[in-house]
């Protein structure tokens, strides 16, 4: 949990450091300021900075993987995550509320570009364009007992982002939760 | 002067205890030349000190000494004790000047090791998390579109039977070619018969 509370700050930091870069405010954004601190949510945000630092580690890890992750991430600004689980730490009220601000969030211009929906788990994608760009994906995420948000913003290239899971051959879901329980 | 009032005079000069006029008393005495034979043996002794002060110093003595020290040469700086202290207290200061520049710079390239290496473990970090929202992100979009691409399969293979119906209708013609032929052939059939009744 502290780790976890410390990675926020982290990306806190640099949030504040990059705050003239993403002067246009996404809707959500009022959600994570107000979520991001409490007990139970996960938060997530990483820069432009630190995407350009992905080179740096280039030599460690699987160098064609990187390369592919870092033309996914080339023209981002940021990602975002924010994650409510509820857990026993986690009060119920909390999540419901979160959860009901979650899916009132006004999304003017952006788009519904398809829900998938898979045992109890329903996410919708909504998207933000620019002419034929697409300037922001936004994935709202919900499941009986764990909601949030997952927020790209940049220039964002879907079929890119869609071949991603079959070159890393790994379950997107699974690490998910594994992210939330560092 | 008479010999016995020097007696006594040269016997306090022995004990030392002569005043400077009464040796200057002596020294006009034995200088005079007149001197009692018993005394004569005391005679070098004031007339050595009477010839040896007009002894005059020569004008060129100092310059001569000290062509004589420098024959000699200066004192080399390395025997010089002044010299030694000063040095090693200048010595001492700079080695702990150096080795506090050294201390600090140490530290300071600690610290940036330290730096860099959060920066990489922010970094490494940031990359999971990314690399987990990505592929989270991409397994939802395949999951979403893997239908889509369904269909598109399906109208690939509607496109075929399209091509199907395309020969259908080629099939057709020709069919309508071949009706034709045959009426062709069936009028040829015909004449043939009719050349057969003429020719008879």
């Amino acid at each position: 949990m502290m780790k976890k509370i410390m990675v926020s700050i982290a990306m806190l930091a640099f949030l504040l450091m990059s705050a003239p870069t993403w002067a246009q405010s996404s809707p959500t954004d009022k959600l994570f300021d107000e979520y991001g601190s409490q007990d139970g949510f996960t938060t997530v945000h990483i820069s432009k900075e630190l995407f350009s630092l992905f080179a740096e580690i280039s030599q460690e890890s699987d160098d064609a993987e990187v390369a592919e992750i870092n033309k996914v991430v080339n023209g981002l600004e940021h990602v975002r995550i924010l994650m409510c689980d509820v857990s026993d730490s986690t009060d119920r009220t909390v999540f419901n509320k979160f959860k009901n601000e979650l899916n009132g969030v006004k999304l003017n211009n952006f788009t519904e570009l398809m829900t998938v929906k898979e045992d109890n788990e329903i996410v919708k994608f909504m998207i933000l364009k620019d002419g034929k760009n697409i300037k922001e994906l936004l994935l709202l995420i919900n499941q009986p007992d764990e909601a949030g948000f997952i927020s790209i913003k940049g220039n964002i290239d879907l079929k890119s982002i869609g071949k991603l899971s079959k070159s890393m051959n790994i379950d997107g879901l699974e690490n998910l939760q594994k992210l939330n329980d560092k | 002067m008479n010999t016995t009032a020097i007696k006594i005079l040269i016997e306090k000069y022995e004990a030392g205890e002569t005043s400077l006029s009464e040796e200057q008393v002596l020294k006009k005495y034995f200088a005079s030349g007149d001197i009692d034979s018993d005394l004569k043996h005391y005679a070098p002794l004031f007339t050595f000190y009477k010839t040896e002060q007009q002894v005059v110093a020569d004008e060129k003595l100092e310059d001569k000494i000290l062509e004589k020290l420098d024959a000699q040469g200066t004192i080399p700086f390395y025997k010089n004790r002044t010299f030694w202290t000063w040095a090693s207290g200048i010595a001492a200061s700079l080695i702990l000047i150096f080795s506090l520049v050294f201390e600090l710079q140490q530290g300071r390239i600690k610290n940036q090791q330290a730096e860099t290496l959060q920066r990489q473990e922010e970094a490494r970090q940031a990359y999971q998390q990314t690399k987990m929202a990505l592929a989270y992100i991409s397994e939802k979009y395949t999951q979403g579109t893997d239908p889509l691409n369904n269909i598109e399969k399906l109208e690939q293979s509607t496109r075929a039977l399209n091509e199907l119906t395309k020969m259908n209708t080629g099939i057709n013609t020709v069919n309508k070619q071949m009706k034709k032929m045959d009426k062709g052939v069936d009028q040829i059939t015909k004449l043939s018969k009719f050349s057969i009744v003429v020719k008879p």
